[in-house]
């Protein structure tokens, strides 16, 4: 069995327009393959309130072990960022998904977010004056691959991550990666 | 009120599963721990500290078998004599201690023919006497020691209960068996000056159901063990433990090994299913290749999309879809910087036979933008070569897009009908020789990509594939013509 370790962090969201605080909930999704062995693979963020850069500090750590029965179906990391208004009120603000690198080391990877827009005037009426958004009902299409053109989004900030990558027993299976 | 017992002896009852010859009864001795056993200061003198202490800790352990004779020091003296004989058993002693030289033992037992206690009564209870239920409770006999019976002083009157004389009972069913502490005082001569025993163990054996009754029960030396006392109940400053092997003559054999066996199948099962990696077949080289769009900037219009196209050599073999179409995304305009956001995965499998050339696949890009009237136009046309080095990379493609070489014609187009003329063969990216000339190609923005290469190979040495070894060998020599000979011959006839 070959092994993955990755360690790392959630750092920080910039450049998100809402001025609530931004909280994130990540999970790692692999395919059939890979096992998770050790390790939290799905949590949440606290809640950061964007400082006058718009740049939310979350510096939630990560630490997942995985081992594999073969490289198909690599793991991701798959983000969704929601933001919490004064009255309590939360709802998403982004999503986002990245895969992670197959390099051995340390990388700081910057993922960038999107949302579904409200596709009528009045849901877009509704959005501005009591807040609020639209959320995918299957959150997989985040992270498959598959033709999404008749999805309409906007643009949202960007998510920072450090990760560092290790790798055993990859080599003894014929496997490389760098 | 419950009486407290001290006692910690119990009775077991044992159904056994082979024959009662195949019991092994082995008992443990040691010295109870206190302030009587410690050494007197002569010994200590005499004696090293690590000597001492070891010797108090002294166990002595010894089987018995089933109706395995063990004499006493007493036993091998007084049958030596064969004055001392009178019934047939004691005379049966004496020849044996003739035929074979018997050592004395401080554990010995006495056999069934001994007649050493009582045999146990079967005692039948009617139901017609029990009428209520508190004589059914009595019947049950829950407020007698079941080990009673063994604090009886038998010596004297054993032979009143069994005679070889007397007539054999046809209905008898018990067969009993006791193991004794000789605990006797001796003189220089072996004479007997003080008889003291102790009854460690009572083994009674039932043949019409097969079970045996072990008084008391089998137990752990160290977290429950056995006081030595005396038939008056005197502590004679002794532990003892008690352990049954019922079936010490298969336990070794048969049932052990076919559990190993059984064990060893599903270890081997379960690691067999826990190291089984995903392999390539032999002679293909797989490819993971997972293409990241990240974001795009400075094209004109809002709402685009980006259409990927990849393109495989010949010898290069994916199952996945080969075009990909991202979502439609409105910009983000931060710092005077219109960016669009996408975040799009694309994984493909890649399956190849040409295990040492590392090929390259190539992608087109397409950025199109839609307007409120569901129009689609074509913004740019990116192209980037991926070499299918394994690694992580990232990149920032220029798009351009074609448009007349008149200026005029150029903007007035763009201005009135939007988008660009659009490239019937994206092949004119990688190959600009086959452009047309009657147009040129402006810079409308840029797409940011990041993609990552694993690959995978059969874990083959060359020793174990005498081709591979060639064709290592012809490719370090850099004999290119060769190699594809090799590949030909390699993969169009397997069995060579």
């Amino acid at each position: 069995m070959a092994e993955l370790h990755v360690l790392g962090q959630l750092k920080s969201a910039h450049n998100f327009q809402e001025k609530f605080s931004l909280f994130c909930r990540y999970s790692f999704q692999a395919g059939p393959n890979w096992t998770i062995v050790g390790g939290i693979p799905e949590s949440q963020t606290i809640s950061a309130k964007p400082d006058y850069t718009k740049t939310a500090i979350w510096a939630q750590s990560l630490d997942v072990h995985y081992v594999t029965r073969g490289i198909q179906g690599w793991p991701k990391l798959v983000l969704q960022i929601g933001c919490l208004d004064s009255l309590g009120r939360t709802w998403t603000v982004g999503y986002s998904c990245c895969t992670l690198p197959a390099v051995p080391g340390h990388h700081v990877i910057e993922v960038s977010c999107w949302l579904p827009t409200a596709t009528s005037l009045t849901d877009r009426i509704r959005e501005y004056f009591l807040g609020g958004s639209h959320q995918l009902l299957h959150s997989d299409i985040i992270n498959i691959g598959i033709d999404r053109y008749k999805l309409k989004t906007i643009s949202k900030g960007t998510v920072e991550l450090n990760i560092d990558i290790i790798l055993r027993n990859f080599a003894q299976f014929g496997v490389e990666y760098k | 009120m419950n009486v407290f017992n001290r006692n910690n002896k119990l009775t077991g009852v044992h159904w056994l599963k082979t024959s009662i010859q195949n019991i092994e009864i082995n008992v443990k001795l040691k010295p109870r721990e206190g302030i009587m056993s410690l050494p007197t200061f002569e010994d200590y003198a005499s004696i090293s500290k690590g000597k001492v202490i070891k010797s108090l800790k002294k166990i002595e352990k010894q089987s018995f078998k089933w109706q395995q004779k063990v004499f006493s020091l007493w036993e091998i003296v007084r049958y030596s004599d064969v004055h001392n004989c009178t019934t047939d058993v004691q005379i049966d002693y004496h020849n044996m201690l003739n035929e074979t030289e018997f050592q004395p033992s401080k554990l010995f037992s006495y056999i069934h023919n001994d007649c050493h206690r009582p045999l146990p009564l079967t005692e039948k209870y009617s139901l017609n006497n029990i009428i209520n239920l508190e004589k059914c409770f009595s019947a049950l006999n829950f407020n007698e020691n079941p080990t009673a019976d063994l604090s009886t002083d038998a010596s004297s009157n054993a032979y009143l209960f069994k005679s070889q004389d007397s007539i054999n009972n046809l209905e008898e069913q018990w067969t009993s068996m006791h193991i004794v502490l000789d605990d006797s005082e001796y003189n220089v001569d072996k004479q007997l000056v003080f008889k003291q025993e102790a009854t460690l163990i009572s083994l009674y054996y039932n043949a019409a159901t097969n079970c045996l009754l072990v008084s008391p029960d089998a137990n752990d030396l160290d977290m429950n063990p056995y006081s030595v006392e005396s038939n008056t109940g005197v502590p004679l400053g002794f532990e003892y433990a008690v352990e049954i092997i019922f079936d010490a003559a298969a336990e070794n054999t048969e049932e052990l090994v076919e559990l190993l066996k059984n064990l060893q199948l599903k270890w081997e099962m379960k690691h067999k299913s826990l190291t089984n990696f995903v392999m390539p077949p032999i002679g293909k080289k797989t490819y993971l290749v997972t293409l990241e769009i990240l974001t795009a900037t400075n094209f004109e219009m809002n709402n685009v999309y980006i259409e990927i196209n990849f393109r495989l050599p010949e010898d290069l073999q994916c199952s996945d879809p080969l075009r990909r179409r991202t979502h439609i995304s409105s910009a983000l305009r931060a710092e005077g910087v219109q960016e669009w956001h996408f975040g799009h995965q694309c994984e493909l499998a890649i399956e190849t036979t040409s295990i040492l050339d590392t090929p390259s696949i190539q992608v087109f890009l397409e950025v199109i933008s839609t307007d409120w009237w569901g129009r689609h136009r074509t913004e740019g046309y990116g192209y980037t070569p991926i070499s299918l080095d394994p690694g992580f990379h990232n990149k920032t493609l220029s798009c351009s897009r074609p448009e007349e070489r008149n200026e005029i014609d150029a903007e007035s187009r763009r201005f009135f009908v939007g988008g660009c003329h659009l490239l019937k063969d994206l092949d004119v990216l990688a190959k600009p020789q086959l452009q047309d000339a009657n147009f040129k190609y402006r810079s409308t923005g840029t797409v940011r990509v990041r993609w990552h290469v694993v690959s995978q190979l059969i874990c083959l040495t060359f020793q174990h594939h005498p081709l591979l070894a060639m064709q290592q060998a012809v490719h370090n020599t850099n004999l290119l013509g060769l190699s594809h000979y090799m590949n030909f011959l390699m993969f169009v006839d397997p069995s060579r």
